[in-house]
């Protein structure tokens, strides 16, 4: 067990003043899901753990001025079940209703998650998809904005700079955008991505087609694939059956040519066709459920 | 440092060590080893316990981060002298064989029940989803949570009436 020296801010102004003291042995707590058994595995360090769990303007989920804004201790529990979410980011709300079990969801935290940068993190795909950025702060309490994906440096590395810390996590709140995720793992529940894939487009009820899609696979490799080749045929398209095929047909290729000569190349080429036949099917009778919603609502 | 935190509906002032997590303290400070230590990593649930409302691995909560909550055990569950509803359909339905998951594994259900009273085979299996049985093939304990919850309701109505 390491040794340890425990900062436990209560609010804001308290985590400014634990910041301005971080060096290189300081690390962030907080569902503690992954870092506690971090902890337990590391022996003679040093460590400053700062426990953010207590700083509570850290934990909400709003809407505000066209953003969905989710605070860095929100939890996959809250995620998986707030209207917002369900509304604007429903990938996102569907991923994280599949990470762990319900102890988990009930602690680990979306900053957490993005922050301990597992390639196998159920919410970066979703992320990715919707165009999500995060707010950071540093230790002399300057605010950027910064890209998740640039958060990412390697397999389990950040690239936040000591006593930098993530405030919050937001995307546009466009009502238009229809979304989904699924996700294979070696069991049905409590299980950790062996690959996964998000969507997120516009859909117009006019013209019953999707536009700007966006799709991203996770698990292969540290941070999401982009699979914009995949995505741009479906761009303006009806959702045929050939369309569903040729889309699960490129989204193999792009696996392929992502993780060319590793082991798990050639089972993740197929099961990424499988499984964006069943994300697509899932998107259809999402929107085909609120076309439904539409005209009862008329 | 010291922390201060409701255990069972009492409250308890402690000195814990920084390396401490909640399940260290409530087994080996406060004695209630109800709470087991299974894999220590939150895969088993059989340290699960009740942390404000929802069920946690007290195995992956540091000790610090329990201030100011309220946490409830398996040993809480008796109310004087009586078993919990959860507790009576467990045995009832041979839903405990070895038993060390099931300390677990009721407090798991408990969670489940103290917000939705009346849940369907799916939720039940979804709450324990996180506790890992080795004995008795989930079905007795899906049944025993089922019985407890018609129980309460059965209550519920009664107290209405």
């Amino acid at each position: 067990m390491t040794n340890l020296y425990f900062f436990t801010p209560d609010n804001m102004k308290e985590l400014q003043q634990c910041l301005s003291m971080a060096d290189e042995r300081t690390k962030f707590i907080a569902g503690g899901t992954d870092l506690v058994i971090k902890l337990r595995k590391s022996s003679n360090e040093h460590w400053k753990l700062i426990d953010l769990s207590g700083v509570k303007e850290l934990n909400y989920v709003k809407e505000e001025e066209n953003m969905v804004r989710i605070g860095a201790c929100t939890t996959f529990a809250k995620l998986a079940s707030h209207p917002v979410i369900k509304k604007y980011g429903r990938c996102l709300s569907l991923a994280a209703g599949e990470v762990g079990s319900v102890q988990i969801r009930n602690r680990a935290t979306i900053a957490g998650n993005i922050a301990n940068a597992s390639p196998a993190a159920d919410s970066l795909a979703p992320l990715s998809v919707l165009g999500a950025k995060a707010l950071l702060m540093d230790s002399h309490g300057n605010k950027t904005v910064c890209e998740i994906d640039k958060l990412i440096s390697g397999v389990g590395k950040n690239s936040l700079d000591v006593g930098q810390v993530i405030l919050e996590v937001f995307f546009p709140a466009n009502k238009d955008v229809v979304s989904s995720f699924v996700k294979l793992g070696s069991r049905k529940k409590v299980s950790i991505s062996r690959l996964n894939i998000a969507i997120a487009a516009e859909y117009c009820s006019g013209d019953q087609k999707l536009k700007n899609v966006n799709a991203a696979i996770g698990a292969v490799g540290p941070v999401p694939l982009n699979a914009a080749k995949s995505a741009s045929l479906i761009d303006g398209r009806n959702i045929s059956k050939e369309v569903i095929e040729s889309f699960s047909q490129s989204l193999a290729q792009e696996v392929e040519e992502a993780i060319k000569g590793r082991s798990s190349m050639p089972y993740k080429r197929k099961a990424v066709m499988g499984l964006g036949n069943d994300l697509l099917d899932d998107l259809l009778s999402y929107i085909s459920a609120l076309e439904r919603e539409e005209c009862y609502d008329r | 440092m010291t922390i201060d935190f409701i255990v069972n509906g009492r409250e308890y002032s402690i000195d814990v060590e920084p390396d401490m997590r909640l399940i260290d303290i409530l087994r080996n400070k406060l004695g209630f080893i109800g709470v087991k230590e299974g894999c220590g990593e939150g895969e088993c649930g059989a340290c699960t316990v009740i942390m404000d409302g929802e069920a946690v691995n007290s195995c992956l909560v540091m000790a610090v981060q329990a201030r100011g909550k309220e946490i409830i055990t398996i040993e809480g569950l008796e109310k004087n002298g009586e078993l919990d509803p959860l507790q009576k359909a467990f045995m009832e339905n041979g839903a405990v064989q070895c038993g060390y998951c099931t300390p677990g594994m009721i407090m798991s259900a408990k969670a489940l029940l103290l917000k939705n009273p009346n849940p369907t085979e799916e939720e039940i299996r979804e709450a324990i989803a996180g506790n890992i049985c080795r004995c008795t093939g989930y079905n007795n304990i899906v049944k025993a949570v089922k019985m407890a919850s018609n129980n309460l309701s059965e209550d519920l109505r009664g107290y209405n009436d």
